[in-house]
């Protein structure tokens, strides 16, 4: 049982013992507040066998002979630093006041072994305690502080080690004062007390070169300003009313678009608006002023004088603002330096670099967050659309960072404010107030932003659950979904309650045409259909047929699952695929658009089961011309179910001869004419990376290993249907809903998007690029081609689909009948028809075409042209999403397998480089289908208008330039402070980075 | 500013510069207050509070006595300013009440009620500062105050407050301390090493409950050597006025009895 | 759904009501609370809400403005004795067995979705602690979960709060009959034995009525 004492505190020095302030609460009343300290004898000094503190210091590090390696004070010395080796509690509490992550920092370092660290702990101690004088500022008084305990070191020591009797007194060691603060120094000097700047002791020590490197970023010997007198200033300027802002958007002096952070430099955006080529450059906080990605905001842009290029650099958030204190908004901290630095680099980079300038503006305001969006009130067709179509994402899955933790004790009941770091790069760090900080450390948390106020450096928001601890799957796919805001919540009771009674049971009934499932309906039961699928496919949207024809022409048939019979309009049901608007597919989970009842069973054209089928058959003549097309709702029974690597074997087994077979046989022979047409026209073959995950067994689903996927013919044959019955159906809605068929177009890129990669090709490979047509495209990508390493033209591929704008779903009334027009696929007209039971847009095609051919009326809602816009915005934005929530959960389980091949080996990749920064590298791993940066510490020179950067290496200069080829050391890395696993790249050959 | 605060740095040293272990402060005064019976003031570092007893008396309501021993009345107030926002609170404040009950109850086997049948017996608990461990303040308060209006006792009732930081334990927390760590309060008889209160509403796992339960049950007979030499003390100074001289103290003690024959 | 009070912007409100009539037992007067009345409902708020089970943070809608409010009321039908363990043990299972409307935020714009649109989800909880009340006797050794009449003899009350994971919430043992520290530990032991069977039951309890209940078809 340790020994309780009662610690009594001298009633007659209340005035060191008791101290007294007023301190603001967080709601802005005043309250005074009453403190004691208890000052004592026993606080050690920890200098080894001092004889005087022997009791009390077991465990003292510091050596009685002081450090005698400084060549000034041959004596042997103690350092004792002010702000920044006897630390002094004052000095550890100004740091802590300043900066919690430093603090932490700081901490570290005195607890690490080798170290002879020694915290005194002054202000507890009864001859070094002071109490602030009046009107002395708290700088000062912590200044006095150190001082003294300076001045009672130096006392000490000649006590602890009296003159003994007959020897000469053996020489003390010193304690010096370090201190860069001059009017602290002079008092220390008047006091008669020993103490240097930090540069002068550097200096004259033995090895000060590297040192002094060190210290180059540290300012003058002035006295720095405290952050107080910086306080509560404002650091974003305020915004425009909102009058004034459409006003100016209207007359043009202002624009309006959507916010894109830069994912590389969080101190740069952009904005893209319709009156330039380029989108608007915004450079720094300030001119972002508080936007958040994917807010509509106004830009004011400046003159063309003032214009900027983007700066190629990585500038990363986390190591930049990492001391940054959650609690102050206010403190500028270190940060600005980088911030000023960046700014003169900027004034430099513009000079090399005039090409690449772009309109440069700042954001005077917000017209709608991407987060806090205003509803609007709208005319629609029932209340039901209304929430659909405005659901915007207002969360965001983040991690606490650690060292913005005021304490970590798991049992601390006080509410603590810390930074919320987005998974997103995109987005800037969140801070929020929560009681529950130290249990959140390490898990993945949903958090969502209240406001932000122009006093304050970052967001405010607030927390709103836990998902699970990071890393673990549960926790990242639930995290994953959230981010690309995929709705996963499980079907409620009243859209369950819209599917057939006789749930799994359901079937086709006996043809009798009085019953209403036949019809209008064509019995096809007797073709010899089949579907061509991935293998494990459970929604089977898609079968197919081929047969000649008596007069020569080949009969081919694409029958669709029939969703549009289950799903009727204006039900919750399809209230909710309509929301839903896209199944999504991670490596791991499926996310169904609609019950699983409809999509893996009475919809799945499932083989020897009848079903309900939307058909387009076609006459076509040998060469695959269309001679007729008629579309017909029907009831099919497949025959059988392939994977595409089945097909392939029967089709090239020349044994069998069965109808089946010889049905793929036609179909693919037709197919090969189909390519064949579109390639003429100038359709785009375009590659994108696209890696397979292997799960080792379904219970782990730990993945083994990633591999590219395998495209083989039936691939192909399947999607040239596909692509034909959509192009049928498209032209057959059109003609029958000239203002309200739901289409999908391409729009060709504009040239200005293609001008990098030309010039890169060019400079690099003397390569050119004609972007005139997609068919010029498509003939000069094929020229694009390095003998000696076929990826090269996978790599152009791919750096040219980037280049490319996204398809989307549009109402054929809303856009001019001009840019109708595919420009990948080369068609002039284009919809989705053929996967309904997972995309929506193919829901809303097949009532259309069940109205033209007059199956039935069409719902009021599809005559709407500003209801379907409505809807189709919804679907762009999920298919958008889920396409990225698709990747993600990709790279998720890439970093797994690196993570588990990474514990056995150092795994080293083939990459190229697709972008060079000033202080790095974009690479891109086609084997893993990730793209990563390497960054080098060092200096090193850049080259932006030849995209090369040159790093010196062991006495000689290594050049690399874009589409070199390198080899990559490539490890997952958990951030120490957030907990977040990330892809590291370091560069291998051909120089090794890590060195560097 | 509170979230500043280290509750117990690498050096060992609490917030206000105590160890783990070290109580703060403990100031006792037992002189006469007014009218009252007895009365004591106690402070626990900054936390203050003045307790006066009076009676046994006879019950003011009929209805509340009980005809084989005495009633135990405990009224609490907090005085404004005690905090450092000034704030009324009223005597129905639920934790208010809450605990005077439980100080009631605590003394309802302390004191030898017996020996008065219906009879009452009123403690009244000013709070004048609080700055954490506010109720074993008023538990040892009214055990000082009851011993100096002369009611026997069966012992004494010392209480403290224990806190776990992390994994160690604290002694005598301050409000900062109460406000981000999970506590305890127990009073102890110290003669009995029984233990007649404890109260605990924060989350503490059992094996540290258990931990911080012994330290408290020793850290009461610290408390309780004080609060014995406190009442030595105070019995020398009467003792010592008694002998010199009869007539100063002679007039107190005719005062006295008339208040006595009063209560018969 | 209420607007929070300002000192707690980004924390939902949960507040308790016990509801005790004469109906439950004859000792209950119509009128004024009673001691016991006042115990009671202290006891249940530091169980259940102080000790924080529910994760008050999660109900925070939009903060500042939209909190939910759980508003938890218990109806004591009839009391035979140890109403205390009764009324925590009926919150807590309340508590995890409510399900509420899910909500989703738009800008300022809240909707609150019927149960049939979108399934209502579970509380988020920290953890499920019981409370388990001791009587002690001057000469017989103590006795958990006492009737009325074991109550009313009894020299004095202990009552524990834990959860099944050994972490204590509430310890109340005001006055009574002094005890030894080692009889306040061996208590401690055999609580955390019991909440551990509790715990088990409740889950068990849980679950089977979750399986009567089908909320969903995947």
């Amino acid at each position: 049982m340790p020994e309780i004492s009662i610690r009594k505190r001298p009633r007659t020095e209340a005035v060191v013992t008791q101290r007294k302030f007023f301190k603001k609460t967080a709601r802005g009343k005043v309250i005074k507040v009453l403190r004691e300290r208890y000052l004592r004898d026993d606080v050690a000094c920890g200098i080894h066998s001092c004889s005087l503190c022997a009791s009390q210091s077991q465990d003292a590090v510091l050596p009685s002979s002081g450090s005698l390696d400084h060549p000034s004070f041959p004596t042997g010395h103690f350092v004792l630093p002010d702000t920044n080796v006897f630390l002094s509690q004052t000095v550890m509490e100004e740091v802590r006041h300043r900066s919690l992550p430093l603090y932490n920092r700081l901490k570290a370092l005195v607890k690490a072994d080798d170290k002879n660290i020694w915290v005194f702990y002054n202000e507890y101690r009864s001859e070094t305690a002071i109490v602030r004088e009046e009107a002395e500022s708290p700088n000062d008084r912590n200044d006095r502080g150190i001082r003294k305990a300076t001045s009672w070191y130096n006392n000490h020591l000649s006590l602890a080690r009296p003159p003994v009797r007959g020897q000469s007194r053996p020489p003390l060691p010193l304690v010096v004062l370090l201190t860069d603060d001059v009017a602290n120094r002079q008092k220390a000097e008047k006091e008669g007390l020993s103490c240097v700047s930090v540069r002068r002791y550097v200096e004259s020590l033995k090895a000060s070169n590297e040192l002094l490197d060190l210290l180059a970023a540290v300012g003058s010997d002035s006295l720095e300003p405290t952050p107080a007198v910086a306080a509560r200033q404002a650091l974003y300027p305020e915004y425009l009313p909102m009058a004034t802002l459409l006003a100016g958007v209207k007359s043009g002096q202002l624009h309006q678009g959507h916010f894109n952070a830069n994912q590389y430099n969080y101190l740069e955006g952009s904005v893209p608006v319709a009156g330039f080529e380029k989108p608007v450059l915004l450079v720094g906080r300030e001119h972002m002023n508080r936007a958040v990605q994917g807010d509509a905001v106004a830009v004011e842009v400046f003159d063309e004088k003032d214009w900027k290029a983007p700066l190629d650099e990585v500038v990363d958030q986390d190591a930049n603002l990492k001391n940054d204190d959650a609690h102050d908004s206010d403190e500028e901290g270190d940060e600005e330096g980088v911030v000023a630095e960046k700014k003169t680099r900027y004034i430099e980079s513009v000079k090399p670099a005039a090409s690449g300038k772009q309109p440069t503006g700042r954001v005077v305001g917000i017209i709608k967050r991407n987060w806090r969006s205003y509803v609007k009130t709208s005319s629609g067709l029932s209340t039901v659309w209304l929430i659909l179509v405005f659901y915007v994402i207002a969360r965001y899955v983040c991690h606490i960072d650690s060292t913005s933790l005021t304490s970590t004790n798991p049992m601390s009941l006080s509410q603590q404010t810390v930074f919320a770091t987005p998974v997103s790069r995109l987005l800037p760090r969140i801070r929020l107030r929560t009681r529950q900080a130290p249990t959140l450390v390490g898990q993945k948390i949903l958090v969502t932003i209240d406001r932000w106020e122009r006093t304050s450096r970052y967001p405010e928001g607030h927390f709103v659950r836990a998902l699970g601890k990071v890393q673990s799957k549960e926790a990242e796919q639930e995290s994953l979904l959230l981010e690309f805001d995929v709705p996963y919540r499980p079907f409620g009771k009243a859209i369950l309650d819209c599917l057939p009674v006789e749930g799994d049971n359901w079937v086709v009934p006996p043809k009798n045409v009085a019953d209403l499932n036949w019809k209008d309906r064509e019995d096809l039961r007797d073709l010899i259909i089949c579907s061509i699928d991935p293998p494990g496919c459970q929604d089977i949207d898609d079968a197919l047929h081929a047969r000649r024809l008596p007069n020569g022409n080949i009969e081919a048939g694409v029958h669709i699952a029939d969703v549009s019979h289950f799903v009727h309009p204006d039900t919750p049901m399809d209230s909710e695929a309509a929301a839903r608007g896209t199944t999504v597919y991670l490596v791991d989970k499926r996310i169904d658009m609609l019950p699983a009842l409809l999509g893996t069973n009475l919809c799945s054209l499932r083989p020897h089961v009848e079903r309900l089928a939307f058909s387009v058959i076609w006459e076509l003549s040998p060469e695959a011309q269309i001679v007729d097309v008629r579309f017909t709702k029907s009831v099919i029974a497949s025959k059988s179910a392939f994977t595409y690597e089945e097909a392939q074997i029967r089709k090239d087994d020349r044994s069998l001869s069965d109808e089946l077979t010889e049905s793929i046989r036609l179909l693919n022979d037709l197919a090969k004419k189909l390519k064949e047409g579109r390639m003429a026209a100038g359709a785009l073959n375009l590659a994108s990376p696209e890696v397979k995950i292997h799960l080792d067994s379904a219970e782990s689903s730990d993945p083994i290993d990633v591999e590219q996927k395998e495209l083989r013919e039936t691939n192909s044959l399947v999607e040239e249907f596909m692509l034909l019955a959509n192009i049928s159906v498209a032209q057959k809605i059109q003609d029958t809903f000239p203002q309200t068929a739901v289409l999908r177009r391409h729009l060709p890129p504009p040239r200005t998007n293609f001008e990098k990669l030309q010039d890169i090709l060019k400079k690099r490979r003397g390569m050119t690029l004609d972007v005139s047509s997609s068919g010029a495209l498509a003939a000069s990508l094929d020229e694009c081609v390095d003998p000696s390493e076929p990826a090269f033209n996978t790599l152009v591929r791919i750096m040219a689909t980037r280049c490319m704008l996204s398809a989307e779903y549009f109402c054929s009334g809303s856009v001019a009948r001009d840019t109708f027009g595919h420009y990948g696929l080369a068609s002039p007209i284009y919809t989705h028809f053929t996967s309904p039971i997972r995309r929506y847009a193919d829901v809303l095609a097949h009532r259309q075409l069940a109205a033209a051919i007059g199956h039935a009326p069409l719902h009021a809602s599809l005559h709407s042209k500003s209801h379907v816009e409505r809807i189709l915005d919804v679907v762009n934005k999920r298919h958008r999403m889920a396409q990225m929530a698709g990747r993600a959960s990709v790279e998720f389980y890439v970093g797994l397998a690196l993570k588990g091949r990474g514990a056995k080996e150092t795994v080293i990749e083939d990459a190229f480089v697709i972008r060079t920064f000033r202080n790095g590298l974009g690479v891109f791993v086609s084997r893993l289908g990730i793209e990563g940066l390497v960054t080098f510490k060092r200096e090193i020179q850049f080259d932006a208008d030849n995209y090369t950067i040159t790093v010196p290496a062991d006495g000689q200069q290594v050049t690399i330039a874009v589409f070199d080829k390198v080899k990559v050391l490539v490890e997952v890395e958990q951030d120490k402070n957030t907990q977040r696993g990330r892809v590291v790249m370091a560069l291998s050959q051909p120089i090794d980075s890590r060195s560097l | 500013m509170s979230s500043r605060i280290e509750i117990l740095n690498d050096g060992g040293f609490r917030s206000d510069g105590r160890k783990q272990y070290e109580l703060r402060d403990v100031l006792i005064d037992l002189s006469q207050q007014g009218t009252a019976d007895g009365s004591a003031q106690i402070s626990h570092g900054l936390t203050q509070v003045l307790v006066t007893v009076f009676g046994p008396r006879e019950a003011k309501m009929r209805s509340h006595t009980l005809h084989d021993r005495a009633v135990l009345n405990v009224e609490m107030s907090v005085a404004p300013f005690s905090t450092g926002e000034r704030r009324k609170r009223s005597k129905a404040d639920r934790r208010i009440l809450e605990m005077a009950s439980m100080i009631a109850s605590t003394f309802e086997p302390v004191v030898q009620t017996t020996l008065y049948p219906r009879s009452q017996i009123d403690i009244y608990v000013h709070v004048l500062q609080q700055d954490g461990s506010l109720l074993p303040a008023c538990i040892n308060a009214t055990t000082l105050a009851l011993i100096t209006a002369g009611v026997p006792l069966h012992d004494f009732v010392c209480a403290v407050t224990g806190g776990v930081h992390s994994t160690s334990p604290l002694l005598d927390l301050t409000t900062v301390e109460e406000n981000d760590i999970p506590h305890m309060t127990v009073a102890v008889m110290p003669r009995t090493q029984k233990v007649t209160l404890v109260t605990m509403e924060t989350r503490l796992h059992v094996e540290r409950f258990r931990e911080l339960f012994e330290l408290a049950c020793e850290a009461g007979q610290t408390i309780h050597k004080e609060m014995k030499l406190a009442v030595k003390d105070r019995t020398v100074v009467l003792v010592g006025a008694m002998d010199a001289g009869l007539k100063g103290v002679a007039v107190d003690d005719r005062d006295r009895d008339v208040v006595m024959e009063d209560r018969i | 759904m209420v607007k929070p009070p300002s000192e707690r912007p980004l924390e939902g409100i949960i507040s308790i009501h016990s509801e005790l009539s004469p109906m439950a037992s004859n000792e209950y007067e119509p009128g004024r609370p009673t001691e016991e009345e006042v115990t009671l409902t202290r006891m249940l708020d530091k169980v259940l809400r102080r000790s924080d089970a529910v994760d008050k943070e999660s109900l925070c809608v939009l903060a500042g403005q939209r909190v939910w409010h759980i508003r938890l009321t218990i109806h004591v039908l009839s009391d035979a004795g140890n109403m205390v363990d009764c009324a925590c043990l009926a919150g807590i299972v309340a508590l995890k067995h409510f399900r509420r409307p899910e909500v989703e935020v738009e800008g300022d714009e809240v909707t609150i979705h019927h149960p049939s649109e979108r399934a209502p989800v579970p509380l988020s909880m920290h953890h499920t602690p019981f409370c388990l009340t001791f009587a002690f006797f001057q000469d017989t050794p103590p006795l958990l979960d006492p009737s009325r009449l074991e109550q009313t003899l009894s020299a004095g009350l202990l009552s524990v709060a834990l959860n099944a994971q050994k972490e204590l919430c509430v310890v109340q043992k005001a006055g009574g009959v002094p005890l030894a520290a080692e009889e306040v530990l061996g208590i401690m032991d055999i609580a955390v034995v019991k909440a551990r069977e509790l715990d088990k039951l409740v889950e068990a309890c849980l679950l089977e009525d979750w399986k009567g209940r089908v909320v969903e078809i995947r």
